[in-house]
């Protein structure tokens, strides 16, 4: 009995120190989002300024000489926030921006728009060249997840 | 494809060479994209999009006074990726916007791009054809009724005489981008011939009444902008020098001469949490050189304020002062309608307005946006619409709503 109300404690106060704590060890399972690229794609490491340039349409191709596919989420998609502030560090309207400026004044191709993280995996693993975000808590396979500096 | 389609139905614009020269450019290209290899290297994109204006006096995109819905504009565009280096990307374009020209379908951009250096942290490119002009934030997409700042561009600064040679035309570009440890460098610029309609013409001349011509019109446009890399801020030095020179009909009063336009704009743009504060300052010297017999030179100015809060992802509302002057030394207009012979009113020479609208942008796809301004002054009041400048009312309000669809 003792034991089950010192479990059930040790147990409250772990869940409410996680959820006091917002760098706690708990947040980290929800860690930031992940930059994933079809494992093609011979890039291992890129600084945010890099990203950044990539997911405003500012690149067409990688060093290889592979074209750039960027693969977003929906700006409804509770994924799509994280990645735009914690990643980019970009204002959501200063991103759309650029890409109204590359798709309706000729300037490239606009990024591949898919619904949820299911679709973004897919699309990542398919697609050449693809680059995307996951959240740091969606498990993966068949994408390579690229070291942000 | 369908740019070269849409050319050949065009009965109001002659289509120029450097179009057909493209269409035949694009089209192989263009087949060749429809084979499944090539799919992925080619999209397609729209936009649509609908309003209605009322004015309380004077008329605005259509009869105003009575309440018009001629505005309406729409777009369909694709781009190709031929090559790693090469670029294809065309638009037509529908507008209507009253009794303005262009009216109907054109071709708004078609381009052939060369990309000679694309890394990371740098790139830089020519192009070549039809061309949207880099000029100020809002000229490259100014059709596209999301990308605007509200429901219509600031009128006095963007919506000018220049419309035209501001807008697009069929030139060589070169344009560069360099990521900096703070932010981006970009640096564009366009030569070339703009597309000059009778309505451009007879802004260019100022009201004249005159059955003349221009000929050999040719322009410079160019860009620098800076833009932090958070979106704090990004500030902008636009400038583009419009030259023509102007042949009278016979028997008018008027001489052979020059017509020299220059502007320059000063952007600014700051971001704050949920505000934005964003300002522009454009200068404009006119010059007509020998028509009147003397020179003449018209020092404009017009600049405006804007500040928007955006309450959500979805909500936002602003507010704008904008001011035009057609000269600097003559603000209040008395010079200029002396000059007319008092067949002008004063307040043809400026034009202040202060609007206040909300915006509701329930996904990336649609705008809904409604818009009131309150003016003093008729200077961009459009000619066409209100020939008698007898009737242009000088204190007068406008509402605008409009719903815009994009994909």
């Amino acid at each position: 009995m003792l034991r089950r109300l010192l479990h059930h404690t040790l147990l409250l106060t772990l869940f409410s120190t996680c959820f006091l704590q917002s760098a706690g060890v708990c947040s980290e399972e929800s860690a930031a989002p992940k930059v994933i690229v079809n494992p093609q794609v011979n890039t291992v490491q890129l600084n945010v300024n890099q990203l950044r340039a990539i997911f405003s349409l500012r690149v067409r191709n990688w060093a290889n000489g592979q074209p750039i596919r960027v693969v977003v989420l929906d700006a409804k998609h509770p994924g799509s926030l994280p990645f735009v502030r914690e990643i980019l560090n970009m204002l959501p309207h200063q991103l759309h921006r650029q890409w109204d400026r590359v798709i309706y004044s000729g300037l490239g191709q606009g990024p591949t728009i898919v619904p949820d993280e299911q679709a973004m995996l897919r699309h990542i693993a398919n697609t050449p060249g693809a680059i995307g975000f996951i959240s740091g808590a969606t498990e993966y396979d068949n994408v390579q997840v690229l070291d942000i500096e | 494809m369908i740019m070269c389609r849409y050319s050949t139905l065009n009965r109001h614009i002659s289509p120029r060479p450097v179009c057909y020269l493209l269409c035949l450019l694009v089209m192989p290209f263009a087949l060749m994209a429809a084979t499944p290899n090539g799919e992925q290297n080619f999209s397609w994109h729209g936009f649509l999009s609908q309003g209605y204006v009322h004015t309380s006096d004077n008329q605005f995109l259509g009869d105003s006074t009575d309440g018009s819905a001629d505005f309406s504009e729409a777009g369909l565009n694709a781009a190709w990726n031929a090559t790693r280096q090469l670029l294809l990307s065309g638009q037509v374009l529908y507008r209507r916007a009253g009794e303005a020209k262009p009216m109907g379908t054109r071709i708004d951009y078609a381009i052939l791009d060369w990309r000679l250096h694309d890394q990371l942290d740098a790139g830089l490119g020519l192009r070549i054809g039809r061309l949207k002009n880099p000029y100020g934030f809002y000229s490259e997409t100014r059709d596209v009724a999301a990308t605007r700042p509200g429901v219509i561009l600031p009128e006095g600064t963007y919506n000018d005489y220049l419309r035209e040679v501001t807008h697009s035309m069929d030139s060589v570009g070169f344009y560069s981008h360099m990521g900096l440890s703070s932010g981006t460098f970009s640096m564009e610029a366009n030569i070339g011939k703009p597309l000059i309609n009778d309505e451009t013409k007879r802004s260019v001349l100022n009201g004249l009444p005159t059955q003349g011509e221009l000929t050999n019109e040719r322009a410079l446009v160019g860009r620098f902008l800076y833009e932090q890399n958070t979106g704090v801020w990004r500030a902008a030095l636009s400038a583009a020098s419009f030259s023509a020179n102007y042949e009278p009909a016979a028997g008018e009063p008027f001489l052979s001469g020059e017509i020299l336009a220059d502007q320059v704009m000063l952007s600014f743009e700051y971001n704050r949490a949920q505000w934005q504060f964003t300002s522009e300052y454009t200068w404009r010297n006119i010059h007509y050189n020998g028509i009147f017999g003397n020179d003449r030179i018209y020092r404009g100015i017009g600049y405006y304020n804007q500040l928007t809060y955006y309450a959500s992802a979805q909500w936002s509302i602003y507010a704008r002062k904008e001011d035009v002057y057609l000269d600097k030394s003559d603000k209040d207009g008395k010079a200029f309608a002396a000059e007319s012979g008092f067949t002008r009113p004063a307040h043809d020479a400026f034009a202040k307005d202060i609007t206040y609208g909300v915006r509701y942008q329930p996904s990336r796809s649609w705008t809904l946006g409604l818009e009131y301004h309150r003016i003093n002054g008729t200077n961009w009041l459009p000619r066409i619409e209100n020939p008698n400048p007898a009737t242009h009312k000088r204190y007068w309000e406008m509402l605008l709503a409009q719903a815009a669809y994009r994909f």
